[in-house]
């Protein structure tokens, strides 16, 4: 492990800091509180490091900085809500859990598709550019989220919950809801980590990440794999967001704010670092949570941005990052 | 990454004086295309200072605006609370944001690129939760500051809500100022270390230049001019709030400056001008709006990435080019003799298309 | 099998860096392409190899045209390539370098058997095995850079400066390998700067400028010509 490395204190520094976070309000309130505090943090951090991780992939394979993940976010949300809600097909001849399941499917296929196209006919042409796609992606952003007001109007939607009841755990109850949205993201996250370290596909990732002319001279079909990492990226903020939908609110705006988390996210944990991005999500899910409970939720914006500045001025390719731009 | 070289260019300027000084003629009974008029201007403003940065120039646009906001809100507060006339804020304001933004520098330069950008956008976001939310008795919280008394009559020139012109003008005196102050230091010592450090950051290390304080001093210098065109936003609106400087509202500016083009200073106002005109003529259909927006956006990045300042360009040049051929066209017989001695031969050997 | 390149010019926007050039690598055999810095060399081994896109020309493979191709293509057809300045993974490890190089192949135990193959022929990288090839020596990366090559079990090479900054010995053994492969039937298309590793290695030789063939020939026609012994063999 290089993790006792100098480079590394920043990192350890934040994670030093998240403890004492969690010691005062062990010490300060009581255990339940500390409780409540920590899963609604873990919550949030699993749903941005879904959408975070889509965002890594995408900057460490196509150098791509992706201002309409958000909207993917958000699409996949409605897709959810269109095939729960809008079209009672699934829920009319099946249970809710399948019908939910099925669902949560179709927006990863749907909003992944979507990826795919968007890759291939409006970021392929800019090659490593990175400006040109970041301004396709901000108008891209606009048309999808505008394009949902029109066809569905400004109201805000609700799913209706595939998992009633609750559990408790230390005194505190958890929703099943959120239950369920923590043990689907953990698969995933497992999945993708096993996807990444433990097979060619991720080898070969690992390999474009770092040099891509090499990578292709060894029989690597670039613009297939960028196909490949659009479709993974996207059908993640889908799925992010599919989860997220039933748990809090479906609008047209919902992706904005953890898209800017999630580019938080990856600049914190080092653009195209995995497992820094992991540890920069649960800090500022925690954070948020921590926040939002004790100090208002302005507070614990402030406290994010504040972080993100103090790691890069100390860390100036953030937390795991190696090498600038 | 484009990257200019020179700061402007010195006879676009030179060109943009007379149509300056001519369109309040023009356009002065109109309060609807003065204020257009207005904008535009203060947008090529804010570029002019957004360009002088060393940083990547447009993707750093997102965080730029911060700046102005402060100009904005300072100027305003001290006005409103103080007493301080809008004049004496003109001339003490932008040394207040540069100062704040030479000690923000002194860390956030050290990252560079993208992370650079997202410093300083994060910035911008917290400059913007901090008006949002603090003091709100001098800042007015989210929804901002309004009626605000504007610019201090002076002497016989009034400055009231109505008096498009007078501000016009003012604001060609802010940016007479502000080009000044370019030229002067593109011509200086510290424009030519500029320049270095743009074109070569290492190289000028080894010559000797102290690229971390040329940065922070060029920071430091375009902030505060941003700073001024914010005493200035400040004092024709009236009212304004914390999301105009937000790192959204950057990211339109940058829209304007890509589809106006960018290669030229009357870039961004083409897009400002394009922008209101859209939004004007799509007032029944304001759903629609930010779609529009969007796919326009998109058109021009995909097919005309130099703008609508590239477009007017090359259709000038191909009308030139045209009348040029048509004039040509009548005498066949000298023309025709200088055609076949012209291009070389070996220009026709290479096939052109693969 | 044979290589054709058929009057290939490669542009890099205004500038045309390979202006029409002809070159025939025959079956089994090591074909040299010399000239100066910026003659134009790498551009034609790139567009064989699929990294750039030529701008007007053929390039054939046997009988199968190879221009337009990605490397991920031509690598199938058993097209293997040592990019100039070796461009090995920093990143990764010596034998995950090697795996890689191994990608387009799917017959494990074959991978498995060559990687021990090119331990025994590099025994420096079986020593480095699992050190980031970022911190190898130069000499180390040229060795790993050839072995990672050697793993598509190519039946066509291209080496681009191969033995660029490397010592004597490590020369001579790249020599030998060479000949080796050539032996096993291997075709080689090489670009040096190294004129007498060129010349004792090939059997033809092309000598390029500015973007065009300039001269070429077998090796002793091509030392016997004045223009090459006063720019190259410094008689
Ligand atoms: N990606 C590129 N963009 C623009 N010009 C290029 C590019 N690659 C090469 N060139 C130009 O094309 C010309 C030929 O380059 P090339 O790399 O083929 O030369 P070379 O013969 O391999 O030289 P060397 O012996 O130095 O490796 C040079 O003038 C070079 O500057
Ligand atoms: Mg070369």
């Amino acid at each position: 492990m290089r993790f006792f490395k100098k480079d590394y204190g920043p990192a350890w520094a934040l994670f030093l800091s998240a403890i004492a976070l969690m010691v005062y309000v062990l010490v300060e309130y009581n255990f339940t509180v500390f409780v409540r505090v920590s899963m609604n943090g873990i919550v949030l951090g699993l749903t941005y490091l879904l959408v975070a991780l889509g965002l890594a992939l995408m900057w460490g394979v196509m150098h791509l900085l992706n201002f309409a993940h958000g909207q993917f976010f958000m699409m996949g949300a409605f897709s959810v809500w269109y095939f729960m809600v809008r079209v009672d097909v699934l829920t009319k001849y099946l249970p809710i859990v399948p019908a939910y399941l099925i669902s949560l499917v179709l927006a990863m296929v749907i909003v992944g598709m979507m990826g795919t196209l968007v890759e291939r006919y409006l970021f392929r042409r800019f090659g490593g550019d990175l400006l040109p796609a970041l301004l396709i992606s901000l108008g891209l952003g606009l048309i999808l989220a505008q394009a949902m007001i029109l066809a569905f109007g400004l109201l805000t939607k609700s799913i209706p919950t595939a998992f009633a009841g609750s559990q408790r755990f230390f005194g505190v109850s958890l929703t099943n809801e959120r239950l369920a949205l923590v043990i689907s993201a953990l698969v995933l996250l497992v999945a993708l980590w096993w996807l990444v370290s433990h097979t060619k596909f991720g080898r070969a990732m690992v390999a474009i990440r770092e040099d891509q002319t090499a990578a292709a001279l060894q029989g690597i079909d670039i613009g297939k794999f960028r196909l490949i990492v659009m479709f993974i990226g996207s059908a993640l903020a889908a799925v992010a967001g599919g989860l997220y939908g039933p748990v809090f609110q479906v609008t047209p705006e919902m992706g904005t704010g953890p898209m800017a988390t999630a580019f938080a996210i990856i600049v914190l944990g080092g653009l195209g670092s995995l497992p820094g991005a992991g540890i920069a999500a649960f800090f500022l899910g925690f954070v948020e949570s921590f926040g939002a409970t004790f100090l208002g939720a302005t507070i614990a914006q402030f406290f994010t941005f504040a972080v993100i500045i103090l790691v890069l001025i100390f860390k100036p390719t953030g937390l795991f990052g190696h090498g600038g731009h | 990454m484009q990257q200019i070289k020179r700061l402007y260019h010195n006879n676009s300027i030179g060109l943009m004086v007379v149509p300056l000084l001519i369109f309040p003629i023009f356009a002065g009974g109109n309060p609807y295309l003065m204020f257009t008029g207005i904008l535009a201007l203060y947008t090529i403003g804010v570029t002019l200072t957004l360009r002088l940065k060393l940083s990547s120039y447009l993707l750093d646009i997102a965080g730029h605006l911060a700046w102005v906001g402060m100009g904005a809100y300072f100027s305003s507060a001290l006005q409103v609370h103080l007493g301080w006339p809008f004049w004496v804020n003109l001339i003490a304001v932008p040394p207040i944001v540069g100062l704040i933004s030479v000690l923000v520098a002194m860390p956030a330069i050290r990252t560079q690129g993208v992370y650079l950008a997202i410093v300083a956008i994060a910035f911008a976001d917290i400059v913007v939760l901090f008006f949002g939310n603090m003091f709100t008795g001098v800042f007015g919280g989210h929804g901002g500051l309004y009626a605000l008394p504007g610019v201090n009559n002076l002497g016989p020139i009034s400055f009231g809500k109505d008096d498009h012109v007078a501000y016009y003008f003012l604001l060609v005196g802010i940016m007479a100022f502000i080009v000044y102050i370019l030229r002067r230091i593109d011509r200086s010592r510290i424009g030519l270390s500029f320049r270095s450090v743009r074109e070569q950051a290492d190289l000028s290390e080894a010559v000797g230049l102290n690229v971390y304080w040329t940065k922070v001093l060029n920071w430091g210098i375009s902030c505060s001019l941003a700073g001024l065109l914010g005493v200035f936003f400040a004092a024709y609106l009236r009212a304004f709030n914390p999301d105009e400087f937000s790192s959204a509202a950057g990211f339109f500016l940058m829209a304007y400056i890509i589809i106006g083009g960018r290669g030229h200073l009357l870039g961004p106002a083409l897009g400002v001008v394009l922008f209101v005109v859209m939004r004007e003529s799509l007032r029944s259909l304001e759903l629609w709006q930010s779609l529009f927006w969007g796919v326009i956006m998109i058109i021009f990045i995909m097919f005309i990435p130099d703008g609508i300042y590239g477009l007017i360009k090359r259709g000038w040049e191909w009308g030139i080019a045209f009348r040029a051929r048509q004039a040509a066209a009548p005498v066949p017989a000298p023309a025709a003799v200088a055609a076949s001695t012209t291009p070389p031969p070996s220009e026709r050997v290479g096939p052109s298309s693969g | 099998m044979p290589l054709l390149i058929k009057d290939l010019h490669v542009r890099y926007g205004a500038l045309e860096a390979v202006q029409g050039v002809n070159i025939t690598v025959p079956d089994g055999k090591v074909v040299g392409i010399l000239g100066a810095n910026g003659a134009g060399k790498s551009s034609v081994l790139k567009a064989v190899a699929g990294t750039i896109r030529s701008a007007a020309g053929e390039i054939w493979l046997d009988d199968k045209r190879i221009d337009g191709m990605g490397p991920h293509q031509s690598i199938k057809l058993g097209l293997a390539t040592v990019p100039e300045g070796r461009r090995v993974f920093a990143g990764m490890t010596v034998e995950e370098n090697l795996r890689l190089g191994a990608y387009s192949r799917n017959d494990k135990p074959g991978i498995e058997q060559d990687l021990q193959t090119m331990f025994e022929r590099f025994p420096i990288l079986k020593e480095r095995r699992k050190q980031h090839a970022g911190t190898l020596s130069g000499g180390e990366q040229g060795q790993l850079a050839i072995a990672r090559a050697l793993m598509v079990r190519p039946r066509f090479l291209l080496l681009d400066e191969p033995i660029q900054g490397l010592s004597p010995v490590i020369t001579d053994l790249f020599f030998d390998i060479i000949l080796k492969l050539r032996d096993e039937g291997v075709t080689i298309m090489m670009v040096e700067h190294n004129v007498h590793f060129v010349l004792n290695l090939s059997s033809y030789l092309y000598l390029m400028e500015q973007g065009k063939v300039r001269i070429e020939g077998e090796p002793k026609e091509l030392t016997s010509s004045e223009y090459v012994q006063m720019m190259y063999l410094g008689r």
